[in-house]
């Protein structure tokens, strides 16, 4: 079985960085494969292990700055090689910029240019933009089903049986590859891949493509203007707590005096 | 007769084979057999020891036979606790006795007598001989008859008391209640002229013989049967030492002492051609029996199951599923079973087993058998690591952090650079630049840099060094030290770490690299080097209790307080630091309480060997242990000297109502900082 695992090479939030002027500052702030693009790998890994056949591991850049951060592209791509990915590809162009759609094309393009595959798996949505756009457009781009929220995957025969979280309810389909699917968090306990395996993982192919390369340009029906970090004013208010008593009623007394609660 | 006038010829020229005439080729058979049994029973220790590699020569023989003079003659390690110190010396020498008598017995009878006609145990000197061997004798009896008291009053704790050590006292008992029939009734034929007091044990028989009428005919055919059977007992036991436990007087008193390492424990070996290693994708550390080096097999099999380290043990005695000794015994019998048998399995070998270590030593330290259970512990680890084994995920995590962010607690560094541009401006502390020179750079620690309860202790110290007048300087470059990876068994990560430190440090010029955390001295003084990364290293309580002494320092004053003190393992038991924190809080005029356990015996926080990075949720927290102990001193007030110590007190301190304060902060601020430290906090 070929299967092609989507990797988003995301801004880590947890790591931030802001400009005087409130814009993010995407030329110092840490990138990384976005969170549950893991479970995504994960879940292509396991889908191997027992059926067999080939993981690709494809992404295309969503922040640009395609030369001067292209050691951070790579070392991200490099950890879904040492998680046990065997080839990476990736689409890196200035001209993408995060628009899901431009972003849905470049994949397609790649994963047609690679012969296409059996089963995409995308994770719900990535750390940094969360538009859970991306895999249901790339699905109607290749002509293939979507299934989305994807909990637990079951080979069956020929098909899978995809379990889908909905949060109040599972629903359970039996679909047929080839198929496009995007899996929850909980779907997996993804392992965090250690140096040694990232040392190892250093002969497994990863390349690298412009979208010339593929034949395909950027739709122009959207960009982004602005990024800026939200910031969150807190009043921080101390309590003494020296008397549990006292500050008990103190904090019930300033919490509703907020709002936050009716005493 | 006065006895050092006995003339030559009044002692019967053949001495001991006139009743067993007959019986001597049987020995003979029964020596040879035995021979070949034991030679044969080494032969396959060997081989398993040594899995097809050569024996390594030892080098600076020296130095090694002065430990063996030290652990396997005087045995210094079995004395550190007194009733075992004495029950094994009385067997061991007694034995000892008893053997080099036997020798001398055997050489005089079989080559000087046959040979020369000639004797030496005559006279005075056979008489002291004679009392010699009574001696050997009775301590050997004394020493069984206290080891079945120690073992049916269960004084010591988790000693098994099973077949095999029945069989090794019963079997010494034997030999040496029938030697004493044996040289009874010769006195009693040839020597009740001369032999009192001398052969007290074989006169007082011989008398009873005498008194109650019996005859040395009587008595011939009893002796020829026991003359038999002590002898068979006394060769086979011999033969057999291969077998049982009796082993560990060569296996451990002789090579497991012969190859201790000369470097410190705390050294933790390092992985031989690791690159080469990672490079061929092979396994680093341990996930089989061959994996482990010849040194580690021999250990297991110098194991004689004392459970000194399993009642030593933080990890056993809060109930995590680790016992050292079970694991030592487990590991041995996975050893045995073949070079391809697994290390991590299920019940004394589960994975929680090995990651329930703290690292804290108190094993290695009471081990009279020389065993590291750490670098066993560790290899496992390392074999768990490198072939994506069960490795929990909080540590997974760790050494992710520690190779993205530089900290294993998942931070973002910017944190770390701006509390420490704040400190820089507020006290005047300098950022190393290159080219300047230091008395010290001061490697702070992720713990005490991340940690907003720990920073004030990184800020006394500094207040103190600027004080007293010492050129120091933080460094902008300051990253994870790598003491975690390695401590999880990360090598790789460790070594590529050590290497851009020592790349970052090399930069400056400084006489000493001052840290604050003893994982981070372990490391710096006895790690990194391992791997060529060499820089002195000072831990704050040294170089704080130098000033002192030097009158650079004065020491405000706790006079009034009472406090106990904790030491940290890797500070006191790995690397012996003891006195100085001790001079610090007795220069402050606080009073110091010890606990039971305190010095190179302290009893870990808990907060060792990575456990500080997650939690094993079985059993009681060590932390909440250690405090109560702390707590029973009747002191409120922990100093500790250790940042990972400060934090696992801090964490029990509300439920003991303890105050938790590092040396430094009592000695800048006294009284007043025990005030700023409310208890609980």
């Amino acid at each position: 079985m070929r299967i092609a695992a989507l990797v988003k090479v995301a801004m880590d939030p947890n790591l931030m960085k802001v400009e005087p002027s409130g814009e993010v500052s995407l030329r110092q702030t840490a990138m990384a494969i976005a969170e549950y693009d893991r479970n995504a790998v994960q879940a292509a890994l396991d889908l191997r292990d027992k059926l067999g056949g080939q993981v690709a591991a494809l992404s295309a850049s969503t922040w640009g700055m395609s030369s001067e951060r292209r050691k951070d592209y790579e070392a991200a791509l490099r950890e879904a090689l040492a998680m046990g990915v065997d080839e990476a590809h990736m689409v890196l162009d200035d001209s993408l910029t995060g628009v899901p759609l431009d972003t849905a094309r470049a994949l397609a393009a790649l994963a047609r240019s690679l012969g296409g595959f059996d089963v995409y798996i995308a994770s719900e949505g990535s750390s940094d933009m969360v538009s859970g756009q991306v895999a249901p457009m790339l699905a109607a781009i290749l002509g293939l089903p979507a299934f989305t929220y994807v909990k637990r995957i079951e080979p069956e025969g020929g098909s899978l049986r995809l379990t889908r979280d909905l949060e109040d309810a599972l629903e359970t389909l039996r679909a047929s590859p080839p198929l496009v699917m995007s899996v929850t968090g909980e779907s997996s306990k993804p392992r965090l891949p250690t140096l040694m395996q990232i040392r190892r993982a250093f002969s497994k192919p990863l390349k690298f493509y412009s979208l010339a390369d593929l034949g395909v340009s950027p739709s122009g029906r959207a960009r982004r203007t602005a990024l800026r970090a939200l910031v969150q004013k807190r009043k921080n208010v101390y309590i003494d707590g020296s008397k549990p008593d006292e500050a008990a009623s103190k904090l019930i007394a300033a919490l509703a005096e907020e709002g936050v609660i009716r005493a | 007769m006065i006895p050092w006038q006995l003339p030559l010829a009044a002692v019967p020229e053949i001495k001991y084979y006139l009743f067993v005439q007959g019986l001597y080729p049987l020995i003979i058979i029964e020596s040879i057999a035995a021979a070949a049994i034991c030679l044969y029973g080494f032969y396959r220790s060997f081989s398993r020891w040594l899995m097809g590699q050569p024996i390594p020569i030892p080098d600076h023989l020296g130095a090694r036979l002065a430990n063996v003079l030290r652990y396997s003659f005087a045995q210094v390690k079995v004395w550190r606790h007194r009733l075992p110190g004495v029950i094994h010396s009385l067997i061991f020498w007694g034995t000892t006795l008893l053997l080099i008598g036997t020798i001398l017995d055997a050489i005089e009878s079989e080559i000087t007598l046959r040979l020369f006609h000639a004797r030496f145990l005559i006279g005075p000197v056979y008489l002291w001989f004679k009392l010699a061997m009574n001696i050997g004798g009775l301590m050997l009896i004394a020493g069984i008859l206290l080891a079945y008291y120690r073992r049916a009053r269960r004084i010591t704790p988790n000693l098994p008391m099973g077949p095999m050590e029945h069989y090794m006292l019963l079997s010494l008992l034997t030999i040496a209640i029938t030697g004493f029939f044996l040289d009874s009734v010769n006195t009693y034929a040839y020597r009740m002229s001369y032999m009192f007091p001398y052969d007290v044990v074989g006169y007082s028989l011989a008398s009873l013989y005498r008194d109650l009428g019996i005859t040395v005919a009587q008595l011939v055919p009893a002796y020829r049967a026991v003359w038999l059977f002590h002898m068979t007992l006394a060769i086979m036991s011999i033969g057999f030492i291969p077998y049982t436990k009796f082993s560990h007087i060569f296996v451990h008193g002789g090579l497991n002492v012969l190859y201790y390492r000369l470097e410190p424990p705390s050294a933790f070996r390092p992985v031989e051609d690791l690159q080469g290693k990672v490079e061929r994708g092979e396994v680093v550390g341990a996930t089989t029996a061959s994996e482990l080096t010849w040194k580690e097999r021999l250990d297991l099999d110098a194991c004689v199951k004392c459970a000194r380290c399993t009642n030593a043990c933080p990890a056993f005695a809060s109930g995590k599923p680790l016992s050292p000794m079970h694991l030592v015994q487990a590991l041995r019998e996975a050893v045995h079973a073949g070079p391809s048998s697994k290390l991590v399995s299920d019940g004394p070998l589960a994975p929680e087993a090995y990651w329930s270590c703290t690292t804290c030593g108190a094993c290695v330290r009471e081990c009279p058998a020389m065993i590291h259970h750490v670098e066993l512990i560790t290899d496992v680890r390392r074999g768990l690591v490198s072939t994506g084994g069960a490795v929990p995920e909080g540590l997974s995590q760790a050494l992710y952090n520690v190779m993205r962010l530089g900290n294993p607690f998942g931070f973002d560094p910017d944190e770390r650079t701006r509390w420490m541009e704040r400190v820089s401006t507020d006290l005047g502390i300098p950022f190393a630049e290159p080219g300047e020179e230091y008395d010290y750079i001061y490697w702070v620690g992720c713990n005490t840099a991340y940690d907003p309860n720990l920073r004030p202790v990184a800020e006394s110290l500094l207040r103190l060094l600027k004080r007293a007048g010492v050129k120091v300087a933080l460094l902008r470059e300051e990253t994870c030290c790598g003491e975690p990876a390695r401590r999880i068994g990360d090598e790789y990560l460790f070594f590529e770490n050590a290497r851009s430190v020592g790349e970052a440090l090399s930069r400056y010029r400084f006489k000493s690299l001052l840290v604050s955390c003893p994982h981070g001295y372990n490391n710096f003084k006895h790690e990194m080097p391992l791997y060529g990364v060499r820089f002195d290293v000072v831990h704050h309580t040294q170089l704080l209790s130098r000033l002192v002494a030097e009158g650079r320092i004065e020491p405000a004053d706790a006079s009034g307080i009472r406090v106990t003190y904790h030491d940290p393992c890797y500070l006191a038991r790995w690397n012996g630091i003891l006195e100085e924190p001790r001079s610090l809080i007795r220069a402050t005029g606080a009073e110091l309480s010890e606990m039971a356990r305190h010095g190179a015996d302290s009893f870990c926080c808990g907060g060792g060997g990575a456990q500080f990075f997650f939690d094993i949720k079985i059993g009681e927290r060590v932390s909440k242990i250690r405090a109560s102990q702390a707590s029973a001193t009747g002191a409120d007030t922990v100093v500790v000297a250790c940042p990972f110590c400060n934090s696992m007190f801090r964490s029990e301190a509300q439920s003991f109502g303890l105050r938790v304060l590092d040396v430094a902060q009592l000695l800048e601020g006294g009284r007043g900082a025990l005030d700023q430290a409310p208890r609980g906090t």
